[in-house]
């Protein structure tokens, strides 16, 4: 039996690659895996953004993605630029994953996710105390690397 | 990789043990420890089972790196505890310890000591939250081995 994580997010799987444009403009390409492990209790995220000019990594982190008793999710996650942040999820529409958490320094960090078609949207951007959204975000529109997993378990 | 963290590149492995855990129980573990993002953390996937392996007592993924500040800290996802930062706390060369809280509370602290070759002692405690510290309350204590892969002689040996 799938285990509310993955009847949620067991679709979003393996792994997606996508241009993006980075907070600076600069072109960018990222990849995002998501990896279930403990019976898909948790998932194991994994970001990596190059520049698209040299291939040069601009940042990477990893989390971990689990539901709260509340039943929202939670994502304890570090980041090579950013250091280390709890992501606890924000009401919003049923298709999209919204998280948002402290970082050092008075500084927040909102990150998205939603499905379209077969792509996966990503948008993410650091805020300076309560005024997330003010600065650029990356955004990236992801495509699955490799086939679609026979069954996704999602309800 | 910071040069606190090269360390413990050194064990890169699977390791297993039985030993006792917090609960009283005997406790077969099961650790793989790996190089995680990008060559600059060390990651740990951590299993604890019933002496047959079958039910799975506690799980925990742990991925220990640098903040931009230096500082070191771990992330896990803990089946017991849930989501976790813990600090990595002053030790002598050779063990890992990290300490923090849960965000119901409980305070958790996490030790390896490399004790000799390919031989590490993991010990973990967590005591619920108001509670006193207590040296002599019940921890999880598991030595464990490196494992090494199967010799299978050639044929005709």
């Amino acid at each position: 039996m799938a285990s509310p994580l993955m009847k949620r997010f067991g679709h979003w799987a393996g792994t997606w690659r996508g241009a993006c444009e980075l907070d600076d403009g600069t072109p960018g390409v990222l990849e995002v895996s998501l990896v279930p492990h403990f019976d898909g209790r948790v998932f194991e995220v994994s970001a990596t953004i190059w520049e698209r000019a040299d291939g040069e990594m601009r940042t990477h982190g990893v989390g971990f993605w689990a539901l709260g008793r509340s039943g929202r999710l939670e994502n304890v996650m570090w980041a090579d630029d950013l250091g280390f942040c709890l992501l606890e999820e924000t009401p919003d529409d049923p298709e999209v994953l919204s998280m948002e958490g402290t970082l050092a320094g008075n500084l927040s960090l909102t990150v998205s996710f939603r499905t379209e078609d077969d792509a996966l949207l990503m948008s993410s951007g650091v805020g300076e105390g309560y005024a997330t959204g003010t600065k650029p975000r990356t955004y990236s529109r992801m495509y699955r690397m490799g086939l679609t997993p026979p069954e996704a378990p999602h309800e | 990789m910071s040069e606190g963290l090269r360390y413990y590149l050194s064990w890169v492995g699977v390791w297993t043990g039985i030993g006792e855990a917090q609960a009283g129980m005997n406790a077969l573990v099961r650790t793989e420890v790996f190089q995680a993002v990008s060559g600059q953390g060390v990651g740990f996937h951590f299993e604890a089972f019933d002496t047959e392996a079958r039910n799975l007592y506690h799980g925990v993924r742990a991925i220990v790196a640098p903040a931009p500040s230096g500082v070191v800290r771990a992330i896990a996802w803990s089946s017991i505890h849930g989501p976790l930062i813990l600090e990595q706390t002053p030790d002598d060369e050779g063990v890992l310890a990290l300490s923090g809280e849960s965000r119901s509370g409980n305070r958790i602290s996490v030790t390896f000591v490399e004790e000799a070759e390919d031989e590490l002692l993991f010990t973990a405690y967590w005591r619920p939250p108001h509670s006193e510290p207590d040296d002599g309350a019940p921890r999880m204590a598991i030595p464990l081995r490196r494992v090494s892969p199967l010799q299978v002689p050639p044929p005709g040996r």
